[in-house]
């Protein structure tokens, strides 16, 4: 199964027609900076209609969360990928304010610990899976190991990976062994929904300021965010191949613009609780 | 009785030590110089205050609408 679920009805309909445009086309060449505008918002979208969409939404996602339940024959995974203060955590609340808590099992993926290092690199997510009739959330995901282990090839070192296992094509074999995980994984009733949040390079900015200047917020931010904001240009490159590599018919990836309140451009987030996808479609720009 | 065990624990936010309150200071001093041409250095400050100076207009606008009110019943 490559979607969630058949859409019924004006709301659904309404919720289709808006994610489609952020969503990678399988195949396609992904250039992030070109093709993807953190700041889009589609055109039909007005503040008012944006809430009234999220509503529906969370509405909409407490019924069909019920129902998985009840069948019991599927599980869906949400992917959550993004760069520092992209909006990770906030499109978690937004999901799990909608839906029982007792179906839905959240899973944030840090520094690999000793005992994950001495498995293969996907041991620790699939440990983390949803069962059947469950919601499961990764806060970050599998994609780090294509993403921040690209950016800092330290990390593969640390790895004990055997000499042929990091070979020059070791991210192409990744992405291999991703889309096969998947696929096995979608063969056997787990969805898997992949949604990339987008942020602009100034929106980040002003984030971490926000979390500088607000002293609660203070814990949030490390000087560690800073020293990778300095390799933007090489995230925006990783998370650009790994678009283009990894959205396949079973699981495509989907890119979801995040435009602040700080930023010129204020949109509203029109996508907060979408999946991984692209954040804007080309022509849209 | 969850948030009274919660109140009863008491969670406090880090305290900000020197070191760190230093490195914030640099940080914060990089994001500025990265703004761009024609953008606040401090985008969220600048949109604090901003929105400040809306309420402030606001409860002016709100201030004198009462006073009319006022003046016009006192008439």
């Amino acid at each position: 199964m490559t979607d969630v679920a058949t859409p019924t009805g004006v709301q659904a309909r309404r919720i289709a027609e808006f994610i489609e445009p952020l969503r990678v086309e399988p195949g396609s060449r992904v250039k992030l900076w070109k093709d993807f505008d953190p700041r889009y918002r589609a055109d039909f979208l007005r503040k008012k209609d944006g809430v009234a969409l999220l509503r529906t939404g969370i509405t909409m996602l407490a019924d069909y969360q019920r129902r998985l339940a009840a069948q019991g024959t599927h599980g869906v995974l949400l992917c959550l990928q993004a760069l520092d203060a992209g909006g990770k955590d906030g499109t978690i609340r937004h999901v799990m304010s909608g839906v029982n808590p007792q179906g839905v099992r959240v899973s944030g993926f840090k520094v690999p610990s000793a005992e994950e290092i001495d498995h293969d690199y996907l041991w620790r997510y699939a440990r983390r899976l949803p069962s059947r009739g469950e919601i499961g959330i990764f806060n970050r995901s599998h994609y780090e190991e294509v993403l921040v282990v690209r950016v800092h090839p330290e990390n593969l070192e640390r790895q004990k990976l055997p000499a042929a296992a990091k070979g020059k094509d070791v991210w192409e074999r990744r992405y291999r062994e991703i889309n096969d995980w998947e696929r096995y994984l979608t063969d056997n009733g787990i969805v898997v929904v992949k949604l990339f949040l987008n942020l602009s390079r100034e929106e980040q900015r002003t984030r971490f300021l926000r979390r500088i200047d607000v002293p609660e917020r203070n814990w949030k931010f490390s000087a560690a965010d800073v020293r990778e904001r300095r390799r933007w240009d090489d995230y925006q490159r990783v998370f650009s191949d790994m678009l283009s590599a990894t959205s396949t018919p079973w699981a495509r990836g989907t890119s979801c613009p995040r435009t602040g309140s700080g930023s010129p451009a204020s949109a509203r987030r029109p996508c907060s609780s979408t999946r991984w996808s692209r954040s804007t479609p080309a022509t849209r720009r | 009785m969850l948030v009274h065990t919660l109140v009863a624990i008491d969670p406090r936010y880090p305290t900000v030590s020197d070191e760190v309150r230093a490195g914030l200071a640099d940080a914060r001093r990089e994001l500025e110089r990265e703004a761009p041409k024609g953008a606040a250095a401090d985008p969220y400050l600048a949109a604090q205050n901003g929105h400040h100076g809306h309420h402030a207009k606001a409860s002016k606008k709100k201030g004198k609408r009462k006073k009319a009110k006022k003046e016009k019943a006192h008439a």
